[in-house]
């Protein structure tokens, strides 16, 4: 096996990963939904005339019209405005969540697994008390006791889904540490570090992207529940949860200021579980050989 | 001369790779007597494996089957699921070659050899349970009562394999459909198993079709063999006539890669290899690797008559 | 297993201490003192862990009852939802798998492939407002307030709507591992053996195949119990149901921390229960798995 061979692992599997992912319908058109939705929230000043906070108790609890494109809430603010801009929030706790959860939690399951002894049970022993608790009601727990805003929230969500990117990671890890690639690297004198992030993180990638998204989706369903409880990013900046929460109320004369939100949580998680799920099929059967 | 109990007529088994279809097997023909082992010999993938299944119709619908399999009377191949249900493990039974996967793992052992009983003989299942443990004493087992109860993974790969020679022989088939039986176990347990095989087949005036690609265990049991390459049947001869005077330029090659214990001579490989299936060539297969091939070979040549019958330009009288 | 549970819990405590209330400095002192705040963490530790032994949880800090009774006295009405949600994702999602399986690429197959994705992604509350406006209101089948009292069928009756709303992601699941297991299973060697015995395909599917396929479904089960529990707080709001859930939110409203406390550990507890009996269920359905 040539040096130049060490390398080749890495590329040819991000290649072929990506050439999948597009033969797959499904999971294109998520990847297509999950674009416009963040562009949407991100240029969402540009997009809608209104602004999210201006009250207008006149026009209150509307539903669709040619002015507010999804109606109105309970204090007169247009509902889709309101959405783009709760978007941000979601996308963001969400997304930040989900990134340092991965980063952490992979970097944690390789050392743990390359290392093996007594930092793998140490770190397996941490990994195993978090995943002894219900997701939900953990994160649940850390908000309540540090305080509600954005960053106790991204801290609480990170927390709670960290052990599994580490299980995900720690297993390949174990497999691949004894194959040739990584002997010739040690052989060489790569340093424990260097072989870890340039030669086994690169495998493990396709499984940890899917994870990835399907956690995405279940961070940012997370940041929902939490602010409906009314443990989320406090008023009046709009989060989703709230504006369920608000439309509650009126469940009965105008059940749409509810609803729209709660589409809204629907389709980007959807989104992603789409682009999750179909990158899924793509690795199993195909580059698994 | 009596009638064969199945004829198998110009069977083709074809499958869809990457959108063209591929014949595996190739229009072959053959015979199957009473009380007599049939095997049918060749090559890691030259298509016995799956002409073994076809005799019961078990192969995927992704498969398309041309030709018939005649048995008393009806075309196997063109009968309904429901009837061939009834056939299956009853008049004509398979048994596979990995026994550790093909064993339910979570149904006793018990269980298993007793379902074609009450299936097919409409017994109870105690009543089943009893001649279960008279199967296990034919297969000879030890300690029946007790391996009834017991669960496959707690049985060795021998002791596996005469539970599925158990089940087969359940309701006394006609015929035995065996596909490499022995492959998978230790030599030492290979000569047991196939002696229990040849003598059950005395006993009980059975068929068995056994496929192998183990000359030796030809020489073993065989009463004829039917050797196989790249899904066509090249030659069908007694088993005698087979080692002594084979024929067909594939077999005698074939011959000459087996190691004799009685004479200390060279090994030789057969030259090319075996093409992939989907770039047949048109006439004779083995053509393109065989010594004495000569234009006559791009047209398929027939399978000639009689108790040794050859497929082979090369041997056909010229008129 | 426990015990790292305890220790996890008990960092929660100085965090109140540093933020403390809404209340006035007077009261808060007085409070915290009443509580056994201001002693250092290790006594409060060892409190909490004397207590445990005694199998008292605390007091809750608001309503000094003890927080053992408080969580008792709900915690039947949440279990009686999570097991009706796990007994719709069973009935509805596992034949819907299996004929998933069968009609594999067929467009039933897709069909119910989308739609249980549609499933998982659903966010609990959204299920429950749409299934409350189109059975309760609209076709007025089913209650709006879904009070648990009184006799068995009534309290069935008032189940059956919120179990469902909870169901919904159980049945999708169960719905996606009863189709790939089977799947798999159908692959297996031993039902070509089953096949070559000349059986016939019904029994083939349900019990040949459906016995082996049963072992990954046991582990969805049991490893969605967790997303099961959470899901039910919310679903408990918007039904206005007693239950785990209100206790919660209750008493994040009321910073009744030791009650929150209490339920972090029961929900520990209740998450080893479930593997336990999970553990269970394995050794009952594949006869490889010892119990110990």
């Amino acid at each position: 096996m040539t040096l130049t061979d060490t390398n080749a692992p890495k590329r040819t599997k991000m290649a072929s990963l990506l050439r999948l992912a597009r033969k797959n319908k499904l999971s294109a058109f998520g990847l297509l939904m999950f674009t416009l939705i963040v562009l949407a929230s991100v240029f969402a000043p540009f997009i809608s005339p209104h602004s999210p906070l201006d009250q207008n108790i006149v026009e209150r609890l509307q539903d669709r019209s040619a002015e507010f494109i999804l109606g109105t809430d309970t204090f007169g603010r247009d509902t889709f405005t309101r959405i783009l801009y709760g978007l941000r929030v979601s996308l963001l706790i969400g997304l930040t969540s989900t990134f340092i959860a991965m980063v952490l939690g992979c970097s944690l399951g390789i050392i743990a697994g390359y290392r093996g002894g007594w930092i793998d049970s140490l770190i397996m022993r941490v990994m195993d008390m978090l995943l002894a608790f219900p997701t939900l009601i953990t994160g649940l727990f850390i908000v309540a006791v540090l305080g509600a805003n954005v960053v106790n929230i991204v801290l609480a969500i990170t927390v709670t889904i960290l052990p599994k990117f580490a299980r995900v990671a720690r297993a390949p890890t174990i497999s691949l540490k004894e194959r040739e690639f990584v002997e010739a690297a040690r052989a060489l004198g790569y340093s424990d570090i260097r072989i870890m992030a340039v030669h086994i993180a690169p495998n493990i990638l396709g499984e940890v992207v899917v994870l990835a998204s399907l956690w995405a989706a279940y961070a940012i369903r997370v940041e929902a529940y939490l602010s409906f409880i009314g443990l989320g990013v406090a008023p009046p900046t709009p989060t989703l949860g709230t504006m369920i929460r608000d439309g509650f109320n009126h469940i009965l004369d105008a059940p749409f200021v509810s609803i729209y939100p709660g589409f809204a949580v629907l389709f980007v998680v959807l989104s992603l579980n789409l682009v999750g799920d179909g990158l899924r099929d793509a690795i199993d059967p195909k580059l698994r050989d | 001369m009596t009638s064969p109990l199945m004829k198998v007529e110009d069977l083709s088994i074809s499958f869809k790779i990457e959108d063209r279809w591929c014949r595996a097997v190739n229009g072959i023909s053959f015979d199957i007597f009473p009380d007599e082992t049939l095997c049918i010999v060749g090559e890691s993938g030259c298509g016995k494996s799956i002409t073994a299944m076809s005799l019961m119709k078990l192969l995927p619908d992704a498969a398309q089957l041309g030709g018939k399999v005649i048995f008393d009377g009806q075309d196997i191949l063109s009968m309904k699921e429901k009837e061939l249900e009834g056939i299956r493990g009853s008049r004509i039974a398979m048994i596979f070659q990995e026994p550790m996967t093909s064993l339910n793992p979570v149904l006793t052992v018990g269980e298993q050899i007793a379902e074609p009983l009450v299936l097919h003989k409409g017994m109870t299942w105690s009543n089943a349970r009893s001649e279960a443990r008279n199967l296990l004493d034919l297969v000879r087992i030890p300690d029946a009562e007790q391996r009834l109860g017991q669960y496959p993974h707690e049985l060795s790969g021998g002791m596996r394999q005469r539970v599925m020679i158990a089940i087969g022989l359940a309701c006394r088939p006609e015929i035995l459909i065996a596909d490499e039986p022995t492959t998978a176990l230790d030599v030492t347990i290979q000569a047991q198993v196939l002696a229990l095989l040849d003598d059950i087949r005395k006993d009980q005036g059975l068929s068995i079709v056994m496929i192998t690609h183990d000359l030796g265990v030809v020489a073993n049991v065989a009463d004829r063999v039917a050797v196989m390459y790249a899904g066509d049947l090249v030659e069908t001869a007694p088993v005698a006539d087979l080692f002594t005077k084979p024929s067909h330029p594939y077999t005698q090659a074939l011959l000459k890669t087996v190691p004799r214990a009685d004479e200390a001579f060279e090994l030789l490989p057969i030259e090319g290899q075996v093409p992939p299936i989907q770039s047949m060539p048109d006439g004779c297969r083995f053509a393109p690797r065989c010594v004495e091939a000569h234009d006559a070979c791009n047209v398929a040549p027939d399978l000639s008559r009689g108790p040794h019958a050859v497929r082979c330009w090369a041997r056909v009288e010229r008129v | 297993m426990i015990v790292f549970v305890m220790i996890r819990v008990a960092p929660g405590d100085p965090a109140l201490a540093i933020l403390g209330d809404n209340a006035s400095q007077e009261a808060l002192d007085a409070f915290r003192d009443r509580m056994g705040l201001n002693d250092s963490m290790l006594v409060q530790f060892g409190r909490f862990l004397s207590d445990l032994a005694q199998g008292s949880l605390g007091t809750s800090m608001v309503s000094g009852k003890p927080v053992v009774t408080s969580v008792m006295e709900v915690l039947p009405y949440t279990l009686e939802l999570a097991l009706g949600a796990i007994f719709f994702g069973i009935i509805i999602g596992l034949p819907l798998g299996i004929i998933s399986a069968l009609w594999r690429n067929g467009w039933f197959d897709y069909f119910l492939r989308v739609v249980s994705l549609l499933g998982l992604s659903f966010p609990a509350f959204l299920t429950a407002i749409l299934l409350i406006l189109w059975l309760s209101i609209e076709w007025r089948i089913f209650p709006v307030i879904s009070s648990p009292t009184g006799g068995p069928i009534d309290r069935i009756y008032n189940l059956i709507l919120p179990a469902f709303s909870l169901g919904v992601i159980m049945v999708a699941y169960i719905m996606r591992t009863a189709r790939s297991a089977m799947l798999d299973v159908l692959g297996e060697d031993y039902i070509r053996t089953a096949r070559a015995k000349g059986a016939p395909v019904r029994r083939l599917i349900l019990h040949h195949a459906l016995r082996n396929a049963l072992i990954p479904i046991v582990t969805v089960v049991g490893l969605y119990f967790g997303l099961l529990i959470g899901n039910a707080v919310l679903t408990e709001i918007i039904f206005n149901r007693p239950g785990l859930g209100k206790l919660i939110v209750l008493s994040l409203n009321q910073r009744d921390y030791t009650t929150l406390q209490g339920l972090m550990v029961i929900s520990a507890f209740l998450i080893v229960i479930v593997n336990l009996l999970t553990d269970i269920c394995y050794a009952l359905v594949d006869p490889r798995v010892k119990l110990k």
